[in-house]
């Protein structure tokens, strides 16, 4: 109830203060072009947190586009040398420990990613913001000490996941801080936290974010970018089935 | 001429044994008219018991022909000589070989089960034989509660009460005293008179011999002698 | 005669004879009981199956497949109007499943919801307490089997909230309350289930008066409801059920087999003992004029007799037994019962059919005549002459 009534105060703000703000679509596609990138690689690590244990994973990944990502797991141990090769609508995984290439594919794309909150599904989305959503601009709210836009997003088409996003987006950098995104019913599902950002040569891009399913009693996943470079020019073979096996 | 009823040419009979063969009876020539009552004697080991079997079909020769009641006994079919038995045979064994879960009645019936007979015919039967045995007060009694001579006479009753044509008698006086062989003595050389059937004996037994009307001694599987005594 | 002979035999074996007549009504009895256990639990399962889930024959929408939770969500289809008219005299009951998550306390657990017409009287589930009073109140009202409410620690009166996908992949979440812990003996439709009401599912999966299966009151005279559907009769429903009982079965029939052998075991011994011990007897049955085949007969019978009187001991003292746990029934042990097959949550009342009984007296009376038997072999090598004289 309490959530609805801020959406719909939002909403009446908006109409009020309407040319104060700028445009929210062209806000999306400055996000896009800011966390989009030809290329990119980066050396992440993901913390689980769940009640009995916390798990580091560290990995290397290679992305393409929005189409073609490849990722190695360095360790823990028991994770070390897996590979995961995304390309279009197919995703692989290569578990050295059998040896094995498996193609994830149907039900298995629901499953969590090595315990996370996120599920291979989250990493096979392939559209933009700007192609999912349309976007407001309902106020302006400092966040971690950053001014932002508040961003409120709903979706284009009927089969957007979320129907509804709103974001902190940072007024400089272009970063979303902050994301709420929420079921039809407007009931929060899933929360993204920014909490450190970083420049990368001329573009700010979020370091480490935490990512939580807000149903759940969990302390979320945590990502951390531990390097990055963007544009740089990878092989094609890192994008082949072969790369999985090497 | 009397009937012949066993005939027995140049009959022999050997057992394999580990290295070669044992002859227990050698080229024997004999025949029995109906209403003899004779008996094989000689030492033991001398072919007795062996000659009485293939007589009865319970086992067969090796060598030479063995007819019985016109038939020649090696060449019946397991029913055909299990046929010959029941109906025309009878045995006494020397331990009598009664069954033990049958009272003295079923004993001696049992042999007419096999005969197809009416209950009333059976029971006539059964009852006359053990009329000859003097045994019809025991009808119930279960053969472990009887007398030895008593066991015996019962094994007489049940040889004698298909009236066959042939009783083969193998030692029946060996585990007997005196006064109970002379009974049973007594009483199938009765039956062999009244009857005319065939008694052919196996035995050691002097006072068998003094009943016999004609012995036939064997020595080492041969027919040593064959004296045919003046019935007395 | 033979038949005489035999039973006097046996008789005149005193206590061995005993022993095997006991073993062998002892298999005779557990034997019967336990399938009597098995088949009496088909039987209520059946019962409760038809009574909270299947009705007298359903259908399915034919994307469903009960193995495979990643089809709910595309097994759907809308009502015929017919079908509607059905629904609407009582003589059918759609319900739409859809996969989806529940939250009691913030802990995540996997669910399948299913919406059915509160207004229904051919499934047991107390619909009535599904009924949304209030068009516009944010909480829904669900039903979950006793287990599941075990399960999850949930109770009457308990809000938490469920997360599901509509049909486009869009994801919904409501708080729910339940209404009821319902009393349902049937596993699948308790364990990892939510009930809700039909129209309201409907309305959050984004679909109309759509279904996953529509269960009847009656057997359809004719199944064909079109390309949709496809129609499985209680026996189809039954099958799976049905196997998973068969399996325990098969435990049992472990157990009943051992005792079997045990009891064929003994037979075969006592006949070997009594064909060596009356070998003199052989001989002389076969001077009196039997053949070998009679007295192989004889012996066979004497085995069998044993089987015979087995049936009359289990007919003494196996029929109070029968009759208690035929009458009174049976409560199975918990370690069985944390199996998910309908019918364990009742005391089982054993069922004896005739053809059950017919059956396991064939199959024991077959290994005691081969058991009795078996050992005649002897007889058959054994030589008139030796047997006579007490040589085998
Ligand atoms: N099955 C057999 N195998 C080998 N030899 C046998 C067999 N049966 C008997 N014999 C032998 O054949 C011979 C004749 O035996 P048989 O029993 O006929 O003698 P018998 O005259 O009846 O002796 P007894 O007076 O002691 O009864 C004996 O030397 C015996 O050892
Ligand atoms: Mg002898």
């Amino acid at each position: 109830m309490k959530k609805l009534i801020t959406i719909l105060s939002l909403i009446a703000s908006l109409t009020l203060l309407n040319a104060a703000y700028p445009d929210g679509n062209e806000l999306l596609k400055k996000i896009d072009d800011n966390m989009l990138s030809k290329t990119m690689k980066a050396k992440t690590t993901m913390v689980v947190q769940t009640k009995r244990a916390t798990r580091t994973m560290v990995s290397i990944n290679w992305a393409q586009g929005n189409s073609k990502s490849f990722s190695e797991y360095l360790s823990p141990a028991r994770e070390k040398g897996t590979k995961m090769l995304k390309d279009g609508d197919n995703l692989w995984i290569y578990d050295p420990n059998t040896d094995r290439i498996i193609q994830i594919s149907g039900n298995m794309l629901k499953q969590s990613v090595m315990g996370s909150d996120l599920s291979y599904e989250d990493f096979m989305e392939e559209s933009t913001m700007q192609e999912s959503y349309t976007a407001t601009v309902s106020g302006a709210k400092v966040y971690e000490k950053r001014d932002c836009w508040v961003l409120n997003l709903s979706a284009k088409k009927a089969d957007v996941a979320y129907q509804k996003i709103t974001m902190y987006v940072d007024k400089v950098r272009f970063i979303p801080l902050y994301e709420d995104r929420y079921a039809k019913s407007g009931k929060l599902l899933k929360t993204t936290r920014v909490q450190e950002v970083m420049q990368v040569k001329d573009r700010w891009y979020p370091k480490t974010v935490l990512y939580k399913d807000a149903l759940k009693n969990s302390k979320g996943t945590l990502f951390n970018v531990e390097s990055i470079e963007f544009d740089l020019s990878i092989p094609a073979y890192i994008f082949s089935k072969a790369s999985l096996k090497k | 001429m009397s009937k012949i009823l066993i005939e027995t040419k140049h009959m022999t009979k050997y057992y394999p044994t580990g290295e070669g063969k044992f002859t227990a009876l050698q080229d024997i020539n004999l025949s029995f008219e109906k209403g003899e009552f004779a008996g094989l004697v000689g030492p033991s080991g001398s072919g007795k018991t062996t000659l009485l079997n293939i007589i009865g079909s319970l086992d067969t020769q090796s060598e030479g022909e063995v007819i019985v009641l016109g038939k020649e006994v090696s060449t019946l079919s397991a029913r055909q000589s299990a046929a010959l038995r029941s109906k025309h045979i009878g045995f006494i064994f020397q331990t009598y070989n009664l069954l033990p879960v049958y009272n003295v009645y079923e004993n001696v019936e049992l042999p007419l089960l096999l005969l197809k007979m009416s209950t009333e015919e059976r029971k006539k039967a059964v009852m006359e034989a053990l009329e000859w045995v003097g045994l019809t007060d025991k009808l119930k009694s279960r053969p472990n509660q009887l007398s030895g001579g008593q066991g015996q006479r019962v094994s007489i009753a049940r040889a004698m009460v298909k009236k066959p044509q042939i009783v083969l008698a193998d030692e029946p006086t060996a585990n007997l005293d005196t006064e109970n062989s002379l009974h049973i003595l007594d009483t199938m050389l009765k039956i062999n008179r009244e009857t005319g059937t065939t008694f052919v004996f196996s035995t050691h037994d002097q006072k068998v011999v003094n009943y016999l009307n004609r012995v036939i001694t064997l020595v080492d599987g041969k027919k040593a002698k064959d004296d045919l005594k003046v019935s007395v | 005669m033979i038949l005489k002979l035999a039973y006097k035999n046996i008789l005149g074996n005193g206590w061995r004879s005993l022993i095997n007549v006991i073993i062998l009504s002892i298999v005779l009895t557990g034997m019967i009981w336990m399938q009597g256990l098995y088949d009496g639990w088909g039987r209520i399962a059946r019962r409760q199956m038809i009574a909270w889930q299947f009705g007298s024959g359903h259908y399915e929408q034919v994307n469903y497949d009960k193995y495979d939770s990643f089809t709910l969500d595309k097994s759907n289809a809308a009502l015929s109007p017919e079908m509607e008219k059905q629904v609407a005299d009582g003589k059918a009951v759609p319900i739409l499943y859809s996969a989806g998550v529940i939250y009691p306390q913030g802990r995540m657990t996997p669910v399948v919801i299913k919406g059915i017409p509160t207004q229904q009287s051919i499934l047991a589930i107390p619909t009535e307490y599904l009924k949304i009073a209030d068009k516009s109140a944010p909480v829904i009202p669900v039903i979950i089997g006793k287990q599941m409410a075990k399960s999850t620690r949930l109770s009457e009166g308990d809000q938490f909230t469920m997360r599901w996908k509509d049909i486009y992949g869009v994801f919904n979440a409501y708080d729910v309350v339940i209404a009821k812990v319902m009393n349902t003996p049937v596993p699948t439709t308790d364990v990892a289930q939510v009930w809700m009401d039909y129209d309201k599912l409907n309305e959050v999966k984004a679909l109309n008066n759509s279904a996953t299966l529509i269960v009847l009151k009656d057997k359809p005279v004719n199944s064909d409801l079109g390309s949709d559907w496809r129609y499985l009769s209680t026996d189809d429903s039954m099958a799976g059920t049905d196997a998973m009982i068969s399996a325990k079965r098969v435990g049992g029939y472990v157990i009943f087999t051992l005792l079997l052998f045990l009891a064929m075991v003994a037979i075969f011994d006592t006949q070997i003992l009594s064909i060596f011990k009356r070998r003199k007897e052989i001989g002389t049955l076969i001077a009196l004029g039997l053949t070998k085949r009679q007295i192989i007969r004889l012996f066979t019978l004497e085995g069998t007799l044993y089987m015979l009187l087995g049936t009359v001991f289990t007919g003494i003292f196996g029929m109070p037994l029968f009759l208690y746990f035929g009458i009174k029934g049976y409560s199975m042990p918990v370690d069985v019962s944390s199996y998910n097959i309908a019918g364990m949550s009742d005391s089982i009342k054993c069922y004896y059919s005739p053809i059950m009984i017919i059956s396991t007296f064939l199959i024991v009376m077959l290994v005691t005549v081969f058991a009795s038997w078996l050992p005649t072999a002897r007889i058959a090598r054994m030589k008139a002459t030796d047997a006579l004289l007490g040589k085998v």
